[in-house]
């Protein structure tokens, strides 16, 4: 096989249980985002983005409606000749098998993937954050300081670092310390779980790591700490952009709902680096002559019928006569009938919400409103 | 439906005016995202029919552009296939009005390679969503030469040039009649399901008496036919004048119309593209519109189709018009009844009025 100088592995196993109704069915980088997108969307073109034409999509929770979705890769550009989109689930062998049991041991049970490709680098992604990064450039990056290893690093603000893993950097951007979640942190670089590893010692670092039967199988809290024991030369790039990682139902709202502001803080429609996703072959939206839409983003394939305020509308949602939808965000295929009123909400997708019903509440002026979250298949109101 | 070859062919359709002066009306954009071969695409894969070949004319980039090899459609697997046949306007054939033989002359070879027992020959020209399989039963059981799929009546005869039948009561044909304007039962729908020999046969006949209109053959040799017609039950409409396109588009706007088109099960496939959703502003006001994905509206919309990647500023108003692609409107500006082509650009404060009887109509790219 020709060899390969980046692959690309992106972790998409995850259940994502802080997203709680969001993932009952479906792998979080699954999860629909800004109306037409899903999570991975970002990371996928990413790739594409940085010529990376090598990927592998580690899966384990609930991964057909993922595995459907990436398909052939061919939405992204990547389904390259030599290489392409690989779906990777865990698989037996002559002595067994397991599950991915953590971050570095999904990789680990991947070795002889990776190896077919015999790459000089490896990019290790999450499948579920909302950034459009060029990877090259961090590659170049980890070329010239010859390192072992680099991690991509976001600024946070400082009462939050305790959520990150944060760094601890020398003047060259070289990691001197390193810690997960810290109690106290003593930085405000926050690891955004972007890691380039030269091949060869990551490779040497899984299988140790497999052998010590202590270890959580983890990048954060276990290959890089022991790489930073080992006076291994890790450096920290710094990334300047917009990044979220959508852990909880709330920051999953708030990051739609930026797409709503004057000015959103990522450009999804930028004509030189854009976001790609696997599109439906939908009609066109068709708004009805009593439907009233102000401050909203509407999908390809829905019918509005009734008034839409400062909401997100994905694919195939249909909301008939004297519905009204306020401050939220209704998912793919979602059936909205008349006379709904629907306040600062979320309905996944494919929830038919019946005749009437009301969903939460309006906004308090000053008072910052709870988001309800629905994902019955079928919702006629709280017993 | 392994027995069954569809052909969709490509007629000069002059009466569509300044919309197709730079394009073939096999790709007129039609209805936010589409183009006119979709619909007729559509129907023969989604009834089963996966070995298509779709006839060029001189203006084919666009075709071959939006079709590509067929990925949309299923038609880039191995099993089924899609070809082009060089059209007869690249032979300077282009003066025959239906179905003209220099197309199947041109490239008797797709034929000869072919051993399907049907072909449905399918104008590009048509807006519909038909399911074939009761209409090829009707053809095999009832053995027929030729079924034609007709209209009752002849009230879609809008052009003295169409074709018409005079039927009897068994669903025979006892009379072809070629740009009468008798009043006849039923009208030709540009879709027609012929035996693949017979068809062989024409394409003899054609080249020993250089006849190239294939109904005037089919005319000729009646008494040895067997002529049987159905009629279409469902949603049809052809396309063959820009008063029948404003109407085709505006119909669909109504969510009951276009459900008969855009079934959740038969789709319209088209080509896709990737388009954020778009951006409804603050202080903008729809009502009775198709919108396309990509666009930003801060103005007015009214009984409208608007294609992908509208700009439509604060306070334009905008109504009984069709936009294709990359339309900005800039701020104040009025349109009624216009019909814009891909890529118009209105400055602020202009206003255009047509009239439901002729429309404004403005070519690709114009700045106003």
């Amino acid at each position: 096989m020709n060899k390969t100088k980046t692959i690309a592995m992106i972790l998409a196993g995850g259940q994502g249980s802080r997203l709680s109704g969001l993932t009952h069915k479906i792998a979080k980088p699954a999860v629909a985002f800004g109306g037409k997108y899903r999570l991975i969307d970002f990371t996928l073109s990413n790739c594409r983005y940085s010529n990376i034409d090598v990927v592998g999509v580690l899966t384990q929770y609930k991964p057909l409606l993922l595995n459907a979705y990436i398909g052939t890769g061919s939405s992204w550009a990547l389904d390259s000749i030599n290489g392409g989109v690989s779906i990777l689930p865990p698989y037996m062998g002559m002595d067994g098998g397991n599950w991915y049991n953590g971050t570095a041991d999904a990789v680990y049970q991947n070795i002889e993937f990776i190896d077919q490709y015999d790459p000089d680098n490896i990019l290790i992604l999450s499948g579920d954050h909302i950034y459009k990064m060029d990877y090259s450039k961090m590659i170049d990056f980890h070329e010239e300081n010859n390192a072992d290893a680099t991690i991509a690093v976001i600024k946070v603000p400082m009462e939050e670092a305790s959520r990150f893993g944060i760094m601890l950097c020398d003047e060259q951007d070289r990691i001197t310390d390193f810690d997960e979640k810290p109690k106290n942190p003593v930085s405000d670089l926050a690891s955004m779980g972007v890691y380039v590893f030269n091949w060869k010692k990551l490779k040497k670092e899984l299988i140790l790591d497999h052998k010590d039967s202590q270890s959580r199988n983890d990048f954060g809290k276990n290959i890089v700490p022991n790489m930073l024991l080992k006076q291994n030369k890790l450096f920290a790039y710094r990334f300047t952009g917009y990044w979220r990682d959508v852990g909880t139902v709330e920051s999953y709202y708030q990051a739609n709902m930026e797409l709503l502001m004057q000015n959103p803080p990522i450009d999804l429609h930028e004509k030189e680096f854009p976001v790609f996703s696997n599109n439906h072959n939908a009609i066109p939206q068709i708004i009805g002559s009593k439907a009233k839409i102000s401050n909203s983003l509407i999908c390809d394939g829905c019918k509005i019928l009734g008034t839409i305020r400062n909401s997100i509308i994905s694919n195939g949602v249909f909301v008939e006569e004297d519905a009204v939808i306020e401050n939220s965000i209704i998912l793919h295929n979602a059936h909205i009938e008349k006379g709904v009123k629907i306040f600062n909400a979320i309905i996944a997708e494919g929830t038919v919400v019946k005749n009437n019903v009301v969903v939460g509440k309006p906004a308090d002026a000053g008072i910052e409103p709870e988001i309800e979250l629905i994902y019955d298949s079928v919702y006629e109101g709280r017993k | 439906m392994r027995d069954t070859m569809g052909i969709i062919i490509n007629n000069p359709l002059h009466a569509l005016g300044a919309l197709v002066k730079n394009r073939n009306p096999i790709t007129m954009p039609f209805f936010a995202r589409y183009r006119l071969v979709d619909f007729a695409l559509s129907n023969l894969v989604n009834s089963g029919i996966f070995k298509i070949a779709i006839v060029t004319s001189d203006k084919y980039r666009s075709l071959l552009d939006h079709v590509g090899i067929g990925q949309e459609w299923g038609l880039s697997r191995k099993s089924q296939s899609l070809v082009f046949m060089q059209g007869s306007s690249q032979f300077g054939h282009s003066d025959v009005q239906h179905i003209n033989m220099v197309d199947f002359i041109k490239n008797d070879v797709v034929f000869e390679r072919n051993k399907h027992k049907n072909i449905i020959i399918s104008t590009s020209n048509i807006v519909s969503n038909i399911s074939y399989e009761k209409y090829i039963d009707f053809h095999n059981e009832s053995q027929a030469d030729i079924t034609f799929l007709t209209i009752p009546g002849s009230e879609h005869n809008t052009l003295e040039k169409e074709v018409m039948f005079i039927t009897d009561s068994n669903n025979g044909i006892k009379e072809v009649k070629i740009g009468c304007k008798d009043v006849c039962d039923r009208v030709y729908s540009g879709i027609m399901i012929i035996n693949h020999s017979l068809l062989d046969k024409f394409i003899e006949v054609s080249e020993n008496t250089r006849e190239y209109e294939m109904f005037r053959i089919i005319s000729d040799s009646i008494d040895y036919l067997n002529l049987k017609y159905m009629d279409i039950t469902e949603y049809y409409r052809k396309i063959d004048s820009i008063k029948n396109y404003f109407d085709a588009n505006m119909e669909l706007i109504d969510i009951e119309k276009s459900n008969e088109v855009f079934k959740e099960n038969n789709v319209i496939l088209t080509k896709v593209k990737d388009n954020h959703p778009t951006l409804y502003k603050e202080g903008c006001d729809i009502s009775n519109a198709c919108i396309a994905s990509g666009g930003v509206i801060y103005g007015k919309i009214s009984n409208s189709v608007v294609f992908r990647h509208a700009h439509i500023s604060e306070n334009a108003s905008v109504s009984n018009s069709i936009l294709m692609e990359d339309i900005k409107i800039g701020k104040n500006a009025v349109l009624d009844f216009v019909i814009a082509d891909r890529n118009v650009t209105i400055g602020d404060h202009v206003i255009l009025k047509g009239t439901k009887e002729s429309p404004v109509i403005l070519d690709k790219e114009t700045v106003i």
